[in-house]
């Protein structure tokens, strides 16, 4: 589950970090992998006491094993408007609508015998797919009932370590500071999703558990100032629930706010913290992804838009086409696919908590 | 006090003190606690000392109004022992405090959580214009009074704070108003119609957390029997707003409920008694949101009473 090269890069970072802070006598704060205090007495490596017993308890948020799906085209009951969590792996494509995520959060799923979880926080509004097909390590995830920084944290039921969702690592347990292996995930409406993808699978209501799958469960909170939780920073800068695509290396963050890309599709061709990247989005299709623009063979290629082909959404100069994994359908690098980046969508409260100065893009 | 009054009186306190007692219900601290409260007053110069246990199995997933299958095997259960002392000060006059230890159970696939200890307090000043005499067959008893945080409230597991509902103690003060009138349906009194009302405006605790204000209105109907047994049934209309944190509306908490509560106690001798009652919910609604909330409770009381 676990790459090795980088687990040992985010240790190198984690006790870079600790000396500095013990150098400077600070502790505490903030949230960034980079800017962790250590572990605390309770072996956590952020801080014990910002992290929240949300009420529930551990699984009192029930995860769901392997899902029922449907094929998209067949799905009648998901709102033209509600978002879904869109994974790629082992080349095939599922869908987890966020109005079934809203109350079981994680989802354990497979696709050819290849073990994978998706989660979603409908606090910080936060969605992650992990690989978890390692023969050493192979576990299903739960909700573990706490939060940090309003945002999920999960165990995971091998170890009964504790993982942050958006710091993407472990934050506790015997596999304290272990990154788990990304997935590609992308968001957007439903009504998008279906015509991008008609045949992919999609998660239906059929749970196992009696929930109202049509209402929300928090009230006005996806629109309101308020938080129900509290975080270890604010900035008032953006409403505290827009919706931005973040990319972050370190304790260093970039967010575009997904309403800044226009109607029509948008490219950014940005660079951040040494890489080239390439930013897309689609602001009415509640759709933006964030690419590396550099290629294994050192090729740094140049975006343009293409508007209204979804799921084709931008070509470049040498005349490649791509969709929004990443892929290039066609051109000279057909099947290709761009290499992903530390980047995912969350509320801009969330990011600005775990990331504290973000630079902030559409100003 | 004679002799074997203060021996129960004292096994009171001691079983209060056990760290394996007590407690309230999820997000309404003060409810089961305001409701152990006697409802009859003292006359001048007496003395009412009860002890109540209370068990609450707070663990049915209610959606609305419907309950609906839980599916997580969750176990949520809360304790409680609250001692009462009533002290008649003149003919119309009252007071009564309350003091409570909680102890809250929560588990369901994990390692339980479990915090215990002491909970908040009652004192209530009461005034009473009207009891039942010879001469009259009302009562009226009006009280006004707070409810004080005394107990723990950041009681934590592993290290990390419990949330606000399984905390022994709200952590936050509570003004509270409660009126209380009886009419005598005999003339021996020996059967009684009641109503009674309360309201508890919660405060803030250091949390930034405040439980919903919440309002009770109960109906009810006694009756004595010639020997030492007497028959209580109670229906209990109880309205909590949502509870707010940072004055922020927490979705799923608050709603109403309407309990049916039948009641058996027993005359011991002229000033002991032993009451037993169960609270079994009729209707809920729950603020159209998921919420887990009392499946039923049970509540088992010795009273003793003295004095001039």
């Amino acid at each position: 589950m676990m790459s090795p090269h980088r687990s040992i890069q985010i240790k190198g970072l984690l006790a870079l970090a600790v000396f500095s802070l013990a150098a400077c006598g600070g502790g505490g704060g903030g949230g960034g992998d980079a800017s962790n205090p250590g572990p605390t007495s309770g072996g956590w490596l952020i801080p014990q006491s910002e992290i929240v017993d949300a009420g529930p308890g551990q699984d009192g948020i029930p995860s769901v094993e392997l899902p029922v799906m449907k094929v998209a085209s067949e799905t009648t009951d998901v709102r033209v408007n509600e978002l879904v969590v869109g994974v790629l792996h082992e080349g095939t494509i599922h869908a987890y609508p966020h109005n079934i995520l809203n109350w079981h959060e994680v989802v354990n799923d497979s696709i050819n015998f290849n073990d994978y979880v998706v989660s979603y926080c409908p606090l910080t509004g936060s969605a992650m797919a992990w690989d978890v097909d390692d023969s050493q390590s192979d576990t299903e995830f739960g909700v573990s009932g706490l939060l940090y920084n309003s945002n999920l944290i999960m165990y995971d039921r091998a170890t009964d370590s504790h993982w942050s969702q958006m710091l993407e690592q472990s934050v506790q347990g015997q596999r304290s500071s272990e990154v788990p292996d990304r997935i590609q995930v992308i968001e957007t409406t439903w009504g998008t999703w279906r015509n991008m993808y008609p045949d992919s699978l999609v998660m239906t209501r059929d749970t196992g558990f009696s929930r109202d799958y049509d209402s929300y469960p928090y009230g006005d909170y996806r629109f309101s100032n308020e938080l129900l939780f509290p975080v270890s920073s604010t900035d008032n800068r953006l409403h505290p629930k827009e919706r931005v695509i973040g990319i972050r290396s370190g304790a260093t963050s970039k967010v575009y706010q997904l309403s800044g890309f226009g109607d029509t599709t948008q490219v950014i061709n940005d660079s951040f913290a040494g890489q080239s990247i390439i930013v897309v989005g689609v602001s009415n299709q509640d759709i933006a992804a964030i690419y590396s623009r550099e290629l294994p063979d050192g090729t740094v290629l140049t975006f343009s838009a293409l508007d209204g082909q979804l799921p084709n959404i931008m070509e470049d100069t040498e005349g490649n086409t791509w969709d929004v994994f990443g892929r290039a359908v066609s051109g000279p690098r057909t099947g290709e696919r761009l290499s992903m980046t530390q980047s995912y969508t969350a509320m801009w409260f969330a990011w600005a908590a775990f990331f504290p100065g973000a630079e902030i893009h559409f100003n | 006090m004679n002799k074997r009054g203060s021996i129960l009186a004292a096994g009171a306190v001691a079983l209060l003190a056990s760290p394996y007692t007590s407690a309230t219900t999820c997000s309404c601290a003060s409810v089961p606690l305001l409701g152990t409260m006697e409802l009859a007053t003292p006359g001048d110069g007496k003395w009412f000392l009860a002890s109540t246990y209370e068990y609450h199995d707070v663990s049915e997933l209610v959606s609305g109004s419907s309950s609906v299958p839980d599916d997580t095997g969750r176990d949520r259960v809360s304790q409680a022992l609250v001692l009462e002392a009533s002290r008649g000060l003149t003919r119309n006059w009252s007071f009564s405090a309350l003091l409570s230890a909680v102890r809250h159970e929560r588990s369901i696939t994990g390692p339980e959580d479990s915090a215990s200890g002491l909970g908040d307090a009652i004192v209530m000043l009461k005034y009473s214009p009207l009891d039942i005499t010879v001469y009259s067959r009302n009562a009226l008893t009006f009280g006004a009074g707070a409810r004080l945080p005394v107990g723990e409230n950041d009681a934590s597991s592993n290290g990390i704070v419990l949330a606000e509902d399984l905390q022994p103690s709200t952590g936050a003060y509570a003004g509270i108003i409660w009126a209380y009138y009886a009419r005598a349906l005999n003339e021996t009194a020996g059967a009684r119609f009641y109503v009674s009302a309360s309201h508890t405006q919660n405060g803030e605790n250091d949390r930034d957390y405040q439980f919903g204000h919440e309002t009770t209105l109960s109906v009810g109907g006694s009756y004595q029997t010639q020997s030492p047994w007497g028959y209580n049934i109670e229906l209990l209309y109880r309205h909590t707003e949502r509870d707010q944190r940072n004055a922020t509306d927490i979705p799923n908490t608050g709603g109403e409920w309407l309990d049916i509560v039948p009641a058996v106690q027993y005359h011991i001798n002229e000033q002991m008694a032993l009451r037993v009652s169960v609270k079994i919910p009729l209707t809920r609604d729950l603020n159209d949101q998921l919420q887990f909330t009392t499946k039923y409770a049970a509540r088992v009381t010795f009273s003793y009473a003295f004095g001039d």
